[in-house]
């Protein structure tokens, strides 16, 4: 072995270590470069948001189960993705905010718990005019640009129940209605039902608190001047979605229940129990998951372009409950 | 050891090969855990730092849109621009942000994005045609979805830690691991390396050592020991020579001991030759037909009345008798002296009156040993050269003593004596062989010679004489003997 071979040997070495390196350099530098192609801008993929005041309820539980499930089934050649915005506890401020957060990420299609605040129609219309198709949910929103409204009537959700609640009392009496913390927008809806049914049976009076806007009042204290102004009441109507067991226990601490009818909107476990107790008389089931179906169904429609205007409403059975 | 190369340089070569070969491989080794550590880490480093670049860049880029608005200078919308060209440059990136929980989330920064930048192009677009309304609702829209961007943005940073928090702990305690795994990667390869050196230093150094011991040994003069180094290099080259050069040695230090065995053989067999050569001396003479005559002689002098002659002639016979000894037995000095009497006996009848012989000897050395007839030629040279010549005759006297290492024989005459010159050749045998009138037929020399060869010195003889007075001769005989004295008895 010679020390010419022994040079060439090197020097053959230190190229091939060289080349290695260049190589695995430039391979890495290509990896990343063909990621770049904006897989971020791909306009097949659908970004459904549902926003609501209410996340992880149980009634949105279910209308997320119903959504999801939607997903999995027969539509499998739509690039979907879904996700639940909102808040926790009811808060406009932050309500909003999602929106408005939602709007500027440019999603593909907002499915929100509607409300009549002129700044939520606002938002709504925002999207609408930047061609976010935007739904209602469960409440509706009628004077925004809304595509459609999906969940329970409630306008026919005030006349079955107060319907019902004709049964129990009679021709005549007073009905009372309490309203809860939170002016939900269809309570008056669901008020307008009520009215509805109550013109036909004029010797039943509704007996309500009155409310100067922008206050709330704890069920709990409502109930308790309700049965302090109007003795005569004995039936009452739970026009907001917790007002059932603070109804429920406002009675028990000051007379007896049994004297007493009391009527709900909601399906929420605690009212269901008291149900089936009965403590209360009757209650609605709504059905959140064919919510949660058809809002996804409705809005894949929409972005996929069939279908094209949808009704104005597509309502889901609701169903009275009672012991 | 075969498959190792044939000579040191390349032994060696093929250890330092070998322990850079092992170093450069745990170098390597530990480079790239660590390098790949750092490409991690890096990795991270830098989606968080794009996320906060663009958080960054949302905000300036409406700041400076904001400037350009209060003061719509050229200044302010370059500035504004290279922020919006940032800005579109750092959203390029955004993809590679993408982790499996967080594509949404991505794609919406991305459209936020863009609908900031939507957002301040239209606002720049009022500034243009002065539309001071439409500024401020997209300047507004802008600022908001600025906000929504940072919001975002830490959003999107804490979704990081969400999703890649096992990743991040994991690769803490994969550091750590890699530290217990880098010393111990230190440590067997420092073994690895320490024990191949040792191994290998010692297939070059111990046949030096072997060479070593070898020459030690030679040094101390043992040849016996083979050198057996097979390492298949020069050292055991030079080893077969080595080894080789020790068989030789050895060979010849046997040869020269067989030599030196051979040359004391021949040594004693010049001894013994000196010794035949002394017997030949001795067994020149053959006395037996003289001696069958004198006894014919003396019994037929003795038949004719002759009484006197026969007597002598039984004398000579008996002296006959004893010269006819054989020379190579020892006698004792009594059978010496009675030779010696019978010859007086003889000379007397010859010189009658006028020879006077005297013998005395210590009967104690009486059994001592001495060459035979050595006496009597002394006696007889004694008679030749101091009685025969002169008239009115002389006397030769004999005494033997004893002393504790020798036996002292002096021989003295009256006679003529001999000059120092003749004294001396006797005494270095120099004297011829020929014949002067000894009955016996030895010379003086002869004697001397047989004298010094037995007793193996040289200084058993001494003479004085004085020209006209006399002579005496003086021989001191040791009693220790060597061992020829043994040898002689056995052949007799």
């Amino acid at each position: 072995m010679n020390k010419k071979n022994v040079w060439i040997v090197t020097g053959i070495c230190l190229i091939i270590s060289f080349i290695l390196m260049e190589v695995l350099d430039g391979h890495e530098k290509s990896r990343k470069n063909s990621l770049i192609e904006n897989e971020l801008d791909d306009p097949k993929l659908y970004q459904i948001i549902y926003v609501t005041q209410e996340l992880e309820t149980p009634m949105w539980n279910s209308i997320k189960k119903g959504a999801l499930d939607t997903l999995g089934s027969d539509l499998s050649d739509y690039k979907v993705s879904v996700d639940f915005w909102g808040t926790l506890r009811p808060n406009l401020t932050d309500f909003l905010k999602t929106m408005e957060v939602a709007i500027a990420s440019n999603v593909s299609g907002i499915i929100v718990q509607g409300m009549n605040h002129p700044d939520f129609i606002r938002l709504v219309n925002k999207a609408t005019t930047k061609g976010i198709p935007v739904m209602t949910i469960g409440a509706d929103s009628p004077e925004s640009l809304r595509k459609t409204y999906v969940g329970s009537d409630h306008l026919a959700e005030g006349t079955i129940m107060a319907e019902e609640a004709v049964k129990r009392l009679g021709t005549s009496g007073r009905l009372a209605i309490v309203s809860g913390m939170h002016e939900e927008t269809y309570q008056a809806t669901r008020e307008k039902g009520i009215e509805q049914v109550l013109s036909k049976h004029p010797d039943i009076k509704i007996f309500k608190m009155e409310r100067l806007s922008q206050q709330s009042y704890a069920t709990d204290w409502e109930t308790n001047e309700i049965l302090n102004q109007c003795p005569d009441c004995y039936t009452f109507l739970g026009l907001g979605s917790e007002t059932g067991s603070g109804i429920v226990e406002t009675i028990q601490n000051r007379a007896k229940l049994e004297d007493y009818h009391i009527f709900t909107f909601d399906d929420n476990p605690k009212t269901m129990e008291m149900v089936e107790k009965g403590l209360i008389d009757a209650t609605l089931q709504h059905k959140p998951e064919e919510m949660g179906k058809m809002s996804m169904i409705l809005m894949l429609k929409w972005l996929d372009g069939k279908d094209m205007p949808l009704e104005r409403f597509h309502y889901t059975p609701i169903q009275i409950v009672s012991r | 050891m075969s498959i190792l190369p044939n000579t040191i340089r390349k032994k060696i070569i093929v250890l330092s090969l070998t322990i850079w070969i092992i170093m450069a491989f745990t170098w390597l080794y530990m480079s790239y855990t660590n390098q790949k550590t750092i490409t991690k880490y890096n990795d991270i480093l830098q989606r968080y730092l794009l996320i906060y670049q663009v958080s960054l860049l949302s905000e300036s880029s409406v700041s400076a849109l904001s400037q350009y608005i209060s003061f719509p200078e050229k200044g302010h919308l370059t500035h504004y621009k290279s922020s919006l060209g940032q800005l579109e440059k750092a959203r390029d990136q955004l993809i590679m942000l993408k982790n499996p929980d967080n594509f949404m989330k991505l794609v919406n920064y991305n459209n936020m994005i863009r609908n900031q930048v939507h957002s301040m192009d239209l606002a720049v677009l009022s500034v243009d045609k002065n539309r001071h309304a439409s500024i401020a609702i997209h300047i507004n829209e802008a600022v908001q979805t600025s906000n929504f961007i940072s919001e975002a943005s830490l959003s999107l940073i804490s979704d990081e830690l969400t999703t890649y928090d096992e990743f991040y702990r994991k690769m803490i305690k994969q550091s750590n691991e890699l530290k217990k795994i880098g010393i111990l990667v230190l440590i067997l390869s420092s073994i690895l390396l320490l024990s191949f050196s040792y191994r290998f230093a010692s297939i070059i150094t111990l046949p030096i050592f072997v060479l070593n011991r070898a020459a030690r040994d030679f040094a101390q003069g043992n040849f016996e020991k083979p050198i057996l180094i097979n390492t298949n290099d020069e050292i055991s080259s030079l080893a077969v020579t080595f080894d080789r050069m020790r068989v030789d040695i050895k060979n010849l230090i046997g040869e020269i001991r067989n030599k030196a065995l051979v040359e004391r053989q021949l040594h004693e067999h010049k001894l013994l030759l000196r010794e035949s050569e002394l017997k030949s001396l001795q067994s020149q003479i053959n006395p037996h037909f003289l001696f069958n005559t004198l006894n014919l002689l003396s019994k037929m002098t003795y038949l004719e009345g002759a009484k006197e002659s026969s007597r002598l002639i039984v004398s000579v016979s008996n002296l006959l008798r004893h010269n006819l000894r054989r020379l190579d037995i020892s006698a004792t000095l009594e059978e010496e002296v009675k030779g010696v009497q019978e010859y007086f006996q003889i000379q007397k009848a010859r010189f009658l009156g006028r020879f006077h012989a005297s013998m005395e000897m210590n009967p104690e050395c009486a059994g001592y040993e001495i060459p035979s007839l050595t006496l009597q030629p002394f006696v007889e040279n004694a008679f030749i050269h101091g009685i025969e010549p002169s008239r009115q005759g002389g006397q030769i006297s004999v005494r033997i003593s004893n002393e504790p290492d020798h036996v002292v024989i002096r021989i003295e005459d009256d006679g003529c004596g001999m000059n120092r010159d003749i004294a001396e050749s006797l005494l270095d045998e120099t004297t011829g062989e020929g014949y002067t009138g000894h009955s016996t037929g030895i010379g003086i020399a002869n004697v001397i010679r047989r004298l010094r060869l037995f007793y193996e010195t040289h200084d058993v003889i001494h003479i004085e004489s004085v020209v006209g007075k006399g002579t005496s001769v003086t021989l001191r005989l040791p009693k220790q003997r060597r061992d020829l004295d043994a040898e002689s008895h056995d052949r007799g």
